[in-house]
């Protein structure tokens, strides 16, 4: 049960996921000081990846948000690995879909 | 035939995913689930029912989950335990609870299916759909 409840939600958690690293990713080549905002984004990806079952996924949120909170903030240079690593995991889950023509 | 009431769940989370993902799971467990996304949903909820159980997220974009039990439980507008429900780590998850002396929480990082188990232990079996 707890798995057809997983699936039916994982299209939802990846489109939900990636809007938020990319906006996330926008802001710093943007050069904003967004560690706030972006910290919000990674616990709610923690949050919502715990749930559904994604330890992984949700380990490597909450190390980013850590590290945005506590260590470094937005200038800590495991930010963007954390945030390149969360993406290409969430691909990994549900490839991208490619635009034809 | 008599309806058997089905216990009533009440989560608080600013996450539309959660709070959908959760009431799946617990719904199918055989709980009512009311979901609250912000402040106002939680006073209309706990205005119109008497749920039996509570769980509330912490990090909020309105509040803090922790303070807002506190002022439930001092209140004494909700008798039903209340539990945080959070990804933040466990110690610091006992001492929010303590501190709004409430029952306690639930750690999300235990994942959907322990957390329905979790509950049953809380609050028993949720009863059939009547």
């Amino acid at each position: 049960m707890i798995d057809d409840i997983r699936a039916k939600f994982l299209p939802r958690f990846v489109a939900s996921a990636r809007e938020r690293l990319e906006r996330a990713s926008k802001l710093i080549a943007d050069g904003a000081n967004a560690a706030p905002s972006i910290a919000a984004d990674l616990h709610t990806i923690a949050g919502e990846a715990s749930i559904m079952g994604l330890h992984d996924v949700a380990t490597m949120a909450r190390d980013g948000e850590r590290a945005l909170r506590i260590v470094g903030g937005i200038d800590d240079p495991t930010i963007v690995m954390t945030l390149y690593k969360l993406w290409r995991r969430i691909d990994e889950l549900a490839p991208p879909q490619r635009r034809s023509g | 035939m008599m309806a058997v009431r089905r216990k009533q769940i009440l989560i608080v989370d600013d996450s539309a995913l959660v709070l959908d993902m959760m009431r799946a799971a617990l719904d199918a467990a055989g709980y009512e689930v009311l979901i609250a996304n912000n402040l106002t949903q939680l006073e209309e909820h706990r205005s119109r029912n008497r749920p039996d159980l509570v769980l509330m997220d912490v990090q909020m974009p309105e509040a803090f989950g922790d303070d807002v039990a506190m002022v439930l439980r001092a209140a004494r507008e909700v008798d039903a335990p209340i539990y945080l429900l959070s990804t933040l780590d466990d110690a610091e998850l006992k001492r929010r609870a303590a501190d709004a002396d409430i029952d306690g929480f639930i750690s999300k990082q235990m994942g959907a299916e322990a957390i329905v188990l979790r509950v049953q232990q809380i609050i028993g079996a949720g009863g059939e759909p009547s």
